[in-house]
């Protein structure tokens, strides 16, 4: 996966001609940012995340990422929280944010009692079982959480 | 320098719903390992939760009786970490606007009262069981438990003692109970309490470190889990140590605390608003609906038990420790049995008889209105208290009636005078020198009479009249 | 004209089942030989279900012969996405994960399908758990554009949209998360219609975004897109944010009268740097409104330029949180080397999950973590009110909005596969619809010059797919031209 260089959104107005190695005649991003008339100034800033960050988030979601897969993140995630700092040009001050998708409120199912799966399905697609328990490599801290 | 200890208690409560809180699965989790579990409570792919109103309900209930504030718009939230035990490596919960909030419960310690703030309570999903004893370098993993509704009880940082714990706990499981929320069983984990722990130099007013301690089995365990710490954070303090923010379990059997986990990098559970549920709102009317159905609770109804009844302080305490109990004894009475009585042989006898057997008084064979014909028969001295006691005995075994037992066994009480007259008769002359004794002004060989005389009627002697008639008869 | 069995739609298949006229059998035998005739070439499918379809349309059959009224979409050959859960085959979400996953229940959807006597061909390609534009996220083939095998057939529901073009089924059910419906329509020259939020149940397909993902039909015809919601729709009760609404009659709304009808034109989506033959295409269907006595009105849609950054925030959050319990402990991939249990969960997901998949749990874990939520997620949630207010506002001057669906026709593959921000920008004209929960459609307007499909998107009000519906179908009976059939054919 190669990178993106997001130097791209600066001022691309003013540099679409050099792009056009890139992309032929119609530079899509150019297309796609003007047909949106998207403010391009104030949007550069550099390195917008860290290795360390990377692996901080890569920590929290148990992924496993290898020195390239790291380096190829930083870039691209960089440019994409860069591109997401668009957002910040707009006042938002006093919006309720939209936590639902619709407006429907308490929404609830009666306490009846239906009919759980078989034990059979239920571990069908376990990796790995012994017929009555979904099996782990053991669990050493005794953690989660309560 | 003296310290003052900090405490915050948390309490995960299983909420007594037939099904689970976000699927149609039953809630008994003493059936075989993974047989509870649905496409929901396993996390399967596409499948989605829908709220249990009865969770609500109840949760409702648990927030009006703490004195908590009930939310009129509250949300479910998703609580993100990885954990074998967690179907979805979320978990359901509440964030920032809990169901319930700002409540308090008052405690009494050594006669003294105290106020707990109740910080929050609310609804979350339980996790599945894990097991490490399988062997072969596996745990297992159970999911019936998965998925029980579970409330989170919180208080702010205001119990001062080990034993100011206890009461709380105490107290909340009482009302829980009271609600008939919760069957609040701690060894099988229905009811799970966390200690938050920490002591500081009196006067200052930032907290210390704290130490959690969890996973105990009981109450007591965690009063006396709590003692060991505050005397274990007194020692690293006055030697110049540090207290390790960490996590510590209680080692019932050397009754000590152990480490269990060192604090983590900060926990960052990344919560957001759960897309797949609705927002939750409690409006008045429906407050009011839960209110109105709310029961007595259990310190109203001691202060009524002493007025009503006329009981003791102390005797409208024990009798109002457990609803049950209190039910029980309010329908004793209801069958015309003397308050008073009543109580002495709720909280005396029949509860001797259940605690030998570890029983509840629901499991009880003694129906409250045979208790009452039982003293009934007391006061209308066809039996006398001994005799009541030994006929308890055998009710309680054999659920018969106390009429049938005191018929079949012929203890009904002698009261014929001239059947005692005859047997007084017969140990005087048998015991002239206990006679000469009492002439001699040995009152004390009364009891001697007494006995024998009970003895010779197999104690059914009203006791009553053998008195007047021996001193009747020892005048001659 | 007689069309062969394979190019009929949906709706003259059910009527010619309902008659009688045909089996449910032969039309089931007639789209098998058809998809193994082209689907060597289109790569559409992923699971054929040979012998379950023969079973289904037997079954249909065996009602008829009992004399049994048939259901609306009696003998309708169907394809599946990939990420519908069904008893029946394997559920993968095109990933290596859960290429093995047989789930234990069938998703609502399937099971309302199933209840309409439809047959089932089996399951088609997507992007890796709905995550892409292009479906060359998938794991397990490349589906190829029945226009030009050469291009892309867009995506997420890239399969869906090459087996419905290329005749080899009538219909298949999609999601559309960002225009995952919408979008390979357009590409492949389908109609393809995104149902407003809660309208179609959500139980059994597999999440990718839940505040955003809705199900969807893509088919050949405006009538059999109408005649599919009107069977798919309605409350759930195992979906919590499925609409109570009263019983939809979509079928009966096509009335082809436009009269009164008002289209919106967003200034921020017709600018002059818009690819003058995607807005030459566009401009000509509305020509067809206008001409026909609907009244063009402008309207302004001013938050459209956050609508991508907004976008990829919530669904990249909502996905980590969603994609988080493919862990493999009680199904999908486990690592054959992972000893303890942190290696069971990094191992499994970095092996099993594609880059795409993998940057979008990156980007949703990082807005959500610690620090950057009020900044990300939280600012993106007051945006996306911004938005769905845009458009309430701009309905209040119309009853449609019309627009491109894409902004560039199909593309060649790989030609934005190494550009992970470019591919996300080519969704800036149906994300917002998502983002207000609109309903959506992409109707065919035309061929360009390369030969591929240019797609009308029209957006409707909140729960109007009626209103949606005869727009798009009158632009369809009227647009003086047919589309033709692709070369694959």
């Amino acid at each position: 996966m190669s990178s993106f260089s997001f130097s791209f959104f600066i001022d691309i107005t003013s540099i679409h001609w050099f792009l056009m190695p890139v992309f032929g005649q119609k530079p899509p991003v150019y297309v796609m940012l003007c047909a949106l008339r998207i403010p391009l100034s104030e949007r550069y800033i550099m390195s917008k995340i860290t290795e360390k960050d990377v692996s901080y988030v890569a920590a929290l979601a148990q992924l496993q990422l290898d020195d390239a897969a790291r380096t190829r993140l930083v870039k691209e995630m960089g440019d994409i929280l860069s591109y997401m700092d668009t957002l910040n040009a707009l006042d938002t001050e006093g919006v309720e944010p939209m936590m639902h998708a619709l407006e429907m409120t308490n929404v609830f199912r009666e306490d009846e009692v239906g009919t759980p799966l078989s034990h059979e399905e239920a571990l069908k697609n376990a990796p790995l079982d012994d017929g009555a328990y979904f099996l782990v490599p053991k669990i050493l801290d005794g953690g989660g959480k309560s | 320098m003296e310290y003052e200890v900090v405490i915050g208690m948390e309490v995960h409560v299983e909420i007594n719903s037939k099904s689970k809180v976000f699927c149609a699965c039953p809630t008994d989790f003493h059936a075989p390992p993974n047989t509870n579990v649905c496409p929901i409570c396993l996390g399967m792919p596409g499948a989605l939760p829908v709220l249990n109103r009865d969770m609500v309900d109840k949760s409702i209930a648990v927030g009006l009786a703490l004195n908590c504030t009930i939310s009129r718009w509250s949300k479910m939230d998703r609580k993100n970490y990885f954990y074998p035990d967690l179907a979805k490596n979320y978990q359901i919960s509440q964030y920032d606007l809990p169901l319930c909030h700002g409540g308090r419960l008052e405690i009494e310690v050594d006669g003294e009262d105290r106020t707990i703030g109740i910080t929050r309570a609310h609804i979350e999903e339980d996790t599945a069981r894990n097991t490490h004893t399988l062997g072969g370098g596996q745990s297992g993993v159970d999911f019936n438990r998965c998925g029980l509704p579970l409330l989170e009880i919180v208080t702010e940082p205001d119990i001062r003692s080990a034993k100011e714990a206890y009461a709380y706990l105490t107290s909340l499981k009482q009302i829980l109970q009271y609600l008939n929320v919760s069957d609040c069983n701690m060894e099988e984990g229905s009811l799970r309490a966390e200690a938050n722990i920490s002591i500081r130099p009196k006067g200052q007013v930032e907290f210390g470190v704290k130490t959690e301690v969890k996973n105990v089995a009981s109450f007591s365990g965690v009063q006396k889990a709590i003692e060991f710490e505050i005397i274990r954070h007194e020692k690293v303090l006055r030697s110049g140590g540090v207290i390790e923010q960490e996590t510590r379990g209680w080692d019932a059997v050397r009754g000590v605390t152990v480490s269990q986990r060192k604090k983590e990098s900060a926990h960052d559970y990344r919560y957001f608003p759960e897309p797949d549920l609705t927002p939750i709102v409690v409006d008045e009317a429906w407050e009011d609906r839960i209110r109105k159905q709310l029961p007595e609770l259990p310190g109203a109804r001691k202060s009524r038990f002493e007025t009503q009844y006329d009981l003791s302080a102390y005797d409208a305490h024990v009798l109002t420790l457990s609803r049950a109990v209190a039910d029980y004894y309010e329908a004793v009475v209801a069958a015309k049995a003397d308050p008073k009585k009543a109580a002495n042989w709720v909280m005396v006898e029949l509860q001797a008889l259940l605690s030998n057997d570890k029983m509840e008084i629901q499991e009880c064979k003694i129906q409250p209105d045979a208790l009452a014909s039982l003293l009934q028969m007391i006061d209308s001295a066809a039996i006398n208290g001994k005799i009541a006691k030994d006929v308890l005995v055998e009710m309680y075994a054999s659920g018969l009636a106390a009429a049938v037992i005191v018929e079949k066994k012929g203890l009904t009480q002698i009261s014929d005078e001239s059947v005692i007259e005859d047997a007084v008769r017969k140990i005087l002359v048998d015991s002239p020198e206990q006679v000469a004794q009492f002439k001699a002004g040995k009152e004390k060989v009364l009891g001697f009479f007494v006995g024998q005389i009970m003895k010779a009627t197999r104690g059914k002697a009203n006791p009553k009249l053998v008195n007047d008639i021996l001193r009747r008869e020892l005048k001659k | 004209m007689t069309k062969e069995l394979h190019w009929k739609s949906a709706r003259e298949i059910r009527d010619a089942v309902q008659s009688g006229a045909v089996s449910a059998t032969q039309i089931a035998q007639e789209h098998l030989t058809r998809i193994d005739a082209v689907d060597g070439r289109v790569d559409a499918f992923t699971q054929l279900w040979r012998d379950k379809a023969l079973e289904m349309a037997a079954a249909v059959d065996a009602k008829a012969a009992r004399g049994e009224t048939l259901g609306a979409l009696a003998g309708v050959p169907v394809g599946l996405k990939e990420l519908f859960c069904t008893r029946h085959g394997k559920t993968s979400c095109a990933s290596k994960m859960l290429e093995n996953f047989e789930s234990p229940y069938d998703a609502t959807v399937v099971k309302k399908l199933e209840e309409a006597d439809a047959v089932f061909l089996g399951k088609v390609n997507m992007d890796e758990f709905a995550m892409g534009s292009s479906t060359e996220n998938s794991a397990i083939k490349t589906t190829k554009n029945p226009w030009n095998l050469k291009c892309v057939p867009g995506g997420s529901s890239g399969g869906s949209a090459a087996a419905v073009t290329a005749g080899e089924c009538a219909l298949s059910l999609g999601s559309d998360t960002g225009g995952s419906i919408r979008q390979p329509a357009c590409l492949c020259g389908c109609v393809g219609i995104k149902p407003t939020y809660g309208r179609v149940s959500r139980y059994g397909l597999v999440a990718f975004a839940s505040s955003l993902d809705q199900v969807g039909p893509l088919t050949r015809t405006v009538e059999d897109a109408a005649l599919t919601l009107d069977v798919i729709c309605g409350k759930d009760v195992m979906d919590a944010t499925s609409a109570v609404l009263p019983k939809t009659d979509f079928m009966g709304a096509l009335t082809g009268d436009i009269s009164g009808l008002r289209v919106g034109l967003p200034r921020e989506y017709f600018t002059d740097a818009l690819n003058p033959e995607m807005r030459e295409k566009v401009e000509c269907a509305i020509d067809v409104y206008r001409a026909n006595g609907a009244e063009i009105v402008d309207v302004s849609l001013p938050c459209s330029d956050y609508a991508i950054a907004v976008y990829y925030i919530i669904c990249t959050a909502e996905a980590s949180a969603n994609l988080a319990r493919f862990d493999g402990v009680r199904y999908g991939f486990r690592h054959p080397d992972a000893k303890t249990v942190k290696d069971m969960y990094a191992l499994s997901k970095s092996d099993a999950f594609g880059p795409e998949v993998q940057r979008r749990i990156m980007l949703g874990t990082y807005v959500l973590s610690s620090g950057y939520y009020d900044a990300y997620y939280l600012k993106a949630q007051k945006v996306r009110a911004l938005i769905k207010k845009d458009f309430d506002a701009a309905f209040e001057k119309c009853d449609v909005i019309a627009s491109p669906t894409s902004p560039t026709a199909s593309f060649e593959f790989g030609s934005k596969s190494d550009n992970p921000l470019e591919m996300y920008l080519s969704d800036i004209y149906t994300i917002s619809v998502n983002l207000a929960t609109l309903p959506g459609i992409s109707v065919p307007c035309g061929l360009t010059d390369a030969g591929l499909p240019a797609g009308l998107q029209l957006i409707g009000r909140p729960f109007e797919e009626d209103t949606l519906l005869r727009a798009a179908h009158f632009y369809e009976q009227n647009r003086g031209f047919d589309m033709g059939r692709p070369p694959v054919a």
